[in-house]
């Protein structure tokens, strides 16, 4: 990334294109003013880059954006990590006290008049005080909306989550090397982060998972995983179950994998078996990644192979990190089966294959969806399990 | 993860997890009850930290609220209900419960539905709730007929506002982490290194000592001479923190650093400036402006004592920079840290002197005092210090050096 043709994305060309997305789907809904109060909607709608805080933040008026002059405006001090189509006009500096905020949003152009602004997250302060300043605006809530634009991916989106993954595998291979009997859980991690920050990216999607996986079931049924990496030693011969994940350019790669330790341990039969029944769940969810599919179909198809759902939703959209759809949780098919796979959907698919007193095969893979079908994104190999 | 053990790299004060539990629960059943809540249901990651002690996998904004553990205090209850998709990261005590999904539509119908069930039915009084996901704007009140809404951010800031001894020993901790990460990052800030180098050994290095989570993208700025040579600016300030790259690091740049760590829920906060070179040479002039910078803090902390009021930590400071506020203009002298990594009180910023008149120091009370000096042409000097009041003054936190400026 050091070279100046090595990126292979027009990052102007992106933000443009996303930009004419996110307007296009407001004058559908009938939206006439975005106020953005999530990082990555913010980050879609603009392309500026901010200081990355782990976790959730309470909800505040970041990000405008005014469908009729077609402009976006921003909470910002200064102009670094903030793209040059946007003028300085449109900064507004941080400022401590919610009033300021309320004036600014009122000087906007477009906003007074407007008939319906959408959110997407509200806090019961803002939810007093944006009424004061919208005069008698209807406030509507926008995640769809945004969603609507930002599931759908152009090819330079592609081009960075391809990066981003790369980036990720490159770093679980740091964590692989350090995997070796005595190890702490969390000095993988720690691998995993400083290997991620040596092709230039400092921000984690995820402070990753590296847990052993249990032997024993731990009652209540499902498949049991650990996903909170702790102080404890690995032994030779556990399976460590490892998920890692960076961003690029705001755009996510993650990846899992899971290994024995070490890589040359003898491997049981039983733990063999384990990635074989992890890949029958896998492909049979990967085929079923087609255009026209709904997220009950991918459940179908993940039980199809037999196993029982993991303690995770097995499909999740990838994009400015973590996004709908969101499959195979406890709330059941019927919610599944509200989202319709497109082509240009990225997805993660996740799976897991546990057996009492084996351990279990956590892995993770990233899909485009095209017209013609699934398109797999993750290259990393499966390790000593697959054989 | 957990605590740490007999082999820790730095010494252990007594922490008591159960015990800061115990009494953070407490200290939310008193203000609920002075606020005429009858439960109340908490999002926001640091909320649900405060309030339940549950450990969940850090993660970016929209990972996080995917994933997130959601807390249902009940008034008069001896512990919280926990919602986590993570029930390993659960406390003992808690009443574990399979995620909620707020930030789908259906999730928002089956949030309230259970916690109607954990309530069990209308709660006495109102149920207040700390933040709302845009599918819970669409029909969260509609699924909860009868019952009425009202704001949890007043019950849980009255309730951080003072930290117990444990909760200090966990910021003290926190940060304990951090400068121990930092000494190797600073051993690394040499001519060619680059920022992203920084970030590495720092993030490596705070797993290894034992932080539960990184909570910023460590900041590495590269400070210009004049602040004409930095970035535009809306108030015509210094810029700062600008975002970490892979900025290649040259003999003779300053450097302002600042970084923060969580220890089970608590934020360090790291502050200092540093001089590239191998080694890194310190001018006259640099050297003056820390000096300046340590009479500020000297100053400051001269007054910081229960009773005092947050003006007079203003005035304190600005008295001892001759005049002028020795703080970058879009922040304040000092802020509050716990389960933030800025929270009540703040202090300085530009909700002006009346409300800095009104916050009365208080033994518990935590804070970063971070001054800046800044000679426009000849660049500046910012560092930071956390400081807890006692009762009969105050303890400073934060251990660490001021190399290469002593």
């Amino acid at each position: 990334m050091a070279l100046e043709d090595g990126a292979r994305v027009d990052f102007g060309r992106m933000r443009a294109a996303r930009r004419e997305r996110l307007l296009a789907e407001m004058e559908r809904r009938g939206v006439d003013v975005l106020i953005l109060g999530r990082d990555a909607n913010a980050r879609y709608a603009t392309g500026s880059r901010r200081l990355f805080l782990a976790g959730t933040r309470p909800f505040g008026p970041g990000c405008i954006v005014v469908r009729r002059t077609g402009q976006v405006h921003l909470i910002g001090t200064w102009d670094d990590g903030i793209p040059s189509e946007i003028p300085r006009a449109n900064l507004f500096g941080i400022t401590w006290n919610p009033m300021n905020y309320l004036g600014w949003i009122k000087s906007i152009d477009g906003v007074a008049g407007a008939a319906r602004v959408g959110v997407d997250g509200m806090s019961p302060l803002f939810g007093q005080l944006l009424p004061m300043a919208l005069e008698g605006a209807e406030i509507v809530p926008a995640h769809d909306l945004v969603h609507a634009a930002r599931r759908i991916k152009t090819p330079d989106e592609i081009a960075c989550i391809r990066t981003a993954i790369a980036i990720a595998e490159a770093a679980l291979a740091g964590a692989i090397e350090r995997l070796v009997p005595g190890v702490r859980e969390r000095d993988l991690l720690a691998a995993f982060e400083q290997r991620m920050t040596a092709y230039g990216v400092t921000v984690p999607a995820v402070e990753g998972t590296f847990c052993v996986t249990p032997r024993e079931a731990n009652g209540d049924g499902a498949p049991p995983l650990r996903r909170l990496t702790t102080d404890a030693a690995i032994g030779e011969g556990d399976l460590v179950a490892m998920e890692g994940g960076v961003l690029y350019a705001g755009y996510e790669g993650s990846v899992a994998r899971t290994w024995p330790c070490p890589a040359t341990a003898s491997i049981a039969a039983s733990q063999r078996r384990l990635h074989e029944r992890w890949r029958a769940v896998w492909e049979s969810v990967r085929e079923a990644c087609r255009p026209g599919a709904t997220g009950a179909d991918l459940r179908k198809a993940y039980e199809a192979a037999g196993e029982p759902l993991p303690p995770f939703p097995i499909v999740r959209g990838v994009g400015l990190g973590y996004e709908p759809p969101v499959v195979g949780t406890a709330l059941g098919p019927d919610a599944d089966a509200r989202w319709v796979l497109e082509p240009g959907m990225t997805l993660a698919v996740g799976a897991y294959a546990w057996e009492r007193g084996a351990g279990g095969y956590l892995g993770q893979e990233i899909v485009l969806v095209t017209a013609d079908g699934p398109e797999v994104l993750t290259r990393l190999s499966h390790g000593p399990l697959a054989g | 993860m957990p605590a740490m053990q007999a082999s820790s790299p730095f010494a252990l004060e007594e922490l008591d997890l159960a015990r800061m539990r115990r009494e953070r629960h407490a200290r939310l059943q008193a203000e609920m009850a002075s606020q005429g809540a009858g439960a109340m249901l908490l999002l926001g990651g640091a909320n649900v930290s405060y309030a339940t002690g549950a450990l969940t996998l850090a993660a970016e904004e929209g990972r996080a609220s995917h994933e997130r553990a959601c807390a249902l205090v009940v008034a008069g209850a001896d512990a919280p209900h926990l919602f986590t998709p993570f029930p390993e990261g659960a406390p003992p005590e808690a009443r574990v419960h399979p995620p909620l999904y707020p930030e789908l539509e259906e999730g928002v119908a089956d949030a309230a539905r259970r916690v109607l069930e954990a309530l069990g039915g209308t709660p006495a009084g109102a149920l207040a709730v700390d933040e709302y996901t845009a599918a819970m704007l669409a029909g969260f009140a509609g699924h909860l007929p009868g019952v009425r809404l009202s704001d949890a951010g007043a019950i849980v800031r009255a309730a951080k506002l003072l930290k117990t001894a444990d909760e200090i020993e966990c910021i003290r901790r926190a940060q304990r982490i951090n400068e121990i990460a930092m000494e190797e990052a600073r051993a690394a800030c040499r001519p060619g290194a680059r920022q992203s180098d920084l970030s590495g050994i720092f993030l490596r290095r705070i797993f290894e000592v034992g932080a539960t989570a990184n909570s910023v993208d460590p900041i590495w700025q590269v400070m210009p001479g004049r602040i004409a040579d930095g970035p535009y600016t809306t108030n015509g300030d210094v810029a700062f923190p600008l975002v970490t790259s892979d900025r290649i690091l040259r003999d003779g740049d300053v450097v302002w650093v600042d970084s923060g760590v969580l220890y089970h829920g608590y934020a360090s906060d790291f502050g200092r400036t540093w001089v590239v070179g191998d080694p890194p040479r310190v001018s006259a002039t640099q050297r003056d402006q820390f000096r300046r910078w340590r009479d500020i803090v000297r100053a400051t902390l001269e007054v910081t004592k229960p009773g005092a009021t947050g003006r007079d930590l203003t005035r304190a400071a600005i008295e001892a920079n001759g005049g002028k506020k020795p703080w970058l203009a879009h922040f304040y002298l000092a802020h509050g840290l716990g389960t933030e990594s800025a929270e009540m009180p703040l202090i300085g910023t530009d909700l002006g002197d009346d409300f800095d008149a009104a916050i009365a120091l208080a033994p518990g009370m935590v804070f970063v005092l971070e001054p800046v000096v800044w000679d426009d042409g000849e660049c500046g000097y910012r560092s930071e210090e956390i400081v807890a009041v006692t009762d009969d003054g105050h303890r400073v936190l934060t251990d660490h050096p001021y190399t290469p400026f002593e």
